[in-house]
């Protein structure tokens, strides 16, 4: 076999990889009023676990979501946040419960997420793919 | 139900700003519940009086979430709920939450009013349908007949959380008085004796460690309630006692494991209970009588202890099995209630029980969901008052509890 035959397979090859590696990548977005291009992921877990309220700025954090059967969500509570969705679930069912935090607000699409998002000072969301929308700020997720 | 409503007018009045704030969607949320169960009791009381087969298994909350402005949130939550014999409506919070430390790695805040108790896994959640575990909680940790001194308290409370590079810190120090109702004074003294029940300022210390992964947890909680009680006898009464302290040092220490499939809870409490007064005499006795010598009721170091260990499965995305099996000592010095039978001629059963219990939950769909469950239980003592003079009521030592409940959350 040489290289010349094997070239559009490796191309086919590499690309497929980068789709897979693409589709289970998730995006944080913010409203460009919240002044942050970096977030580690355990405070991203903070926010998404009920237990930040406020930026370091003392700005509200406006909380959005995607529905809890919505693939995108999974996937981020899954690989971003590193939970399983039921712990997620029942960490808010406890919290809403017991007045400890309020509910996140929820999107249907991603779309509609990136357009509530751009339009709300203060907001968080999450998406999968890139939407370039005027008024969303993408933010890098870092490790400590 | 009316005539609850009807003596608690004020949760209307509480209500209606809740519904007049209701101008934009953004800043005021609301969630609720409702749940209607049935339950079968082989032996003994612990449910309805009246009957073994019971209906009175209704619960209804209605919750508003409020942002009072960008800093302060304010949360509230009513509940009608009509459990066996207690029929009650209350405000099981009314919160004003204002978080005013945010840093990358640490948030700080502080919390006013009706606070709910977060000692333990479950108090928090303990009437909530989707948040609980069962329909009724393990009785070795959660009891219901203590259940006014671990539901909300009237007060303050700080709180935070920090990250480190192992895991995560959350904790409360709460200060606040539990109000109570006759339901408690029922729980200490016994219906028989009944009266007046109050009580006095309570500490609690609360921290959950969490794992960087958030695979496991482990928490540990500290309270010491107290109330004072005042039974009432009536003339014709062969028997009185004498006005009382209980005071409990509780201890909670708490684990979960989360694996995909599977959870793993196990459950803690270590409970001192002091108990002062309460003297037992013949009301109305002629002064030329003499008392009769009673049973000492006076204790310093009455130590409760209770455990359990709770495995839940997911059969499907919407099915969760639940086993569980659970131990309770009323005095940990007397496991098996021999010294409390020679000295009071009483059951022995009466001081501790056994519980091994498996349910299911099925979520029918995000807002049904159906639990079953079964119970079978040794020993009385996690449904018999603290004082407890007649024990005529729960004379079965192998008792079995079976319930059904339908629930609808929005």
């Amino acid at each position: 076999m040489n290289l010349k035959q094997c070239a559009p397979q490796l191309i086919a090859f590499v690309i497929s990889i980068s789709i897979a590696q693409q589709s289970y990548a998730i995006e944080i977005i913010v409203n460009e009023s919240v002044n942050l291009s970096k977030i580690s992921y355990q405070q991203l877990k903070s926010i998404y676990l009920g237990q930040q309220s406020h930026w370091p700025s003392g700005n509200l954090i406006k909380l959005y979501k995607l529905p809890s059967t919505h693939q995108t969500h999974q996937l981020f509570v899954k690989n971003t946040l590193g939970l399983y969705p039921y712990q997620f679930n029942r960490r808010w069912q406890k919290l809403v419960f017991s007045g400890f935090a309020a509910k996140p607000n929820e999107a249907f699409t991603e779309q509609e997420l990136a357009k509530v998002v751009a339009n709300t000072p203060g907001a968080i969301g999450y998406i999968e793919n890139k939407i370039t929308m005027k008024g969303v700020r993408y933010v890098e997720l870092f490790d400590e | 139900m009316l005539s609850c409503l009807m003596n608690n007018k004020w949760i209307i009045f509480l209500l209606l700003p809740c519904f007049a704030f209701a101008n934009e969607q953004k800043d005021l949320s609301f969630a609720g519940f409702a749940s209607q169960g049935i339950s079968y009791t082989s032996d003994n009381q612990f449910f309805d009086e009246e009957d073994s087969t019971s209906f009175n298994m209704t619960i209804l909350a209605l919750q508003a979430n409020y942002l009072f402005n960008d800093k302060i949130r304010l949360s509230g939550q009513v509940m009608y709920r009509n459990w066996g014999k207690i029929e009650s409506a209350r405000i099981d919070f009314l919160v004003a939450d204002y978080q005013f430390i945010n840093q990358q790695n640490y948030n700080i805040g502080f919390r006013l009013g009706r606070i709910k108790s977060d000692l333990g896994v479950f108090n928090s959640t303990r009437d909530i349908p989707s948040a609980r575990p069962s329909i009724f909680l393990p009785q070795s940790v959660y009891q219901d007949t203590l259940r006014d001194t671990t539901t909300s308290y009237d007060g303050i409370s700080l709180y935070g959380n920090q990250v480190f590079e192992l895991g995560r810190l959350n904790w409360t120090l709460a200060y606040g008085r539990y109000p109570v109702s006759s339901d408690l004074s029922e729980s200490i003294l016994g219906k028989e004796l009944g009266g007046d029940i109050s009580t006095e300022n309570n500490t609690q210390i609360n921290t959950t460690w969490e794992s960087i992964s958030g695979n496991w947890t482990i928490s540990f909680g500290y309270e010491n309630p107290q109330a004072f009680a005042k039974p009432i006898f009536d003339i014709g009464d062969p028997i009185a006692m004498e006005a009382g302290d209980i005071k409990f040092d509780r201890y909670i220490f708490s684990h979960q494991y989360f694996a995909e499939l599977w959870d793993f809870t196990f459950e803690f409490i270590y409970q001192d209970t002091e108990i002062k007064g309460f003297d037992l005499f013949v009301p109305y006795l002629p002064s030329f009588l003499q008392q009769p010598e009673f049973p000492e009721v006076t204790t310093d170091s009455l130590v409760n202890a209770g455990f359990y260990g709770q495995w839940r499965y997911f059969l499907k995305d919407n099915l969760t099995l639940m086993i569980r099996y659970g131990r309770y000592f009323t005095d940990i010095d007397d496991k098996d209630g021999s010294l409390y039978q020679q000295e009071t001629g009483m059951p022995a059963f009466s001081r501790y029980s056994f519980d091994l219990s498996a349910g299911l939950k099925w979520k029918i769909s995000p807002k049904w969901q159906i639990n079953l469950e079964g119970h079978f239980f040794e020993g009385t003592a996690a449904i018999s008052p603290t004082i407890k003079l007649d024990h005529s009521d729960n004379d079965e030592k192998y008792w079995q509890l079976w319930s059904m409940q339908v629930s609808y959350s929005f």
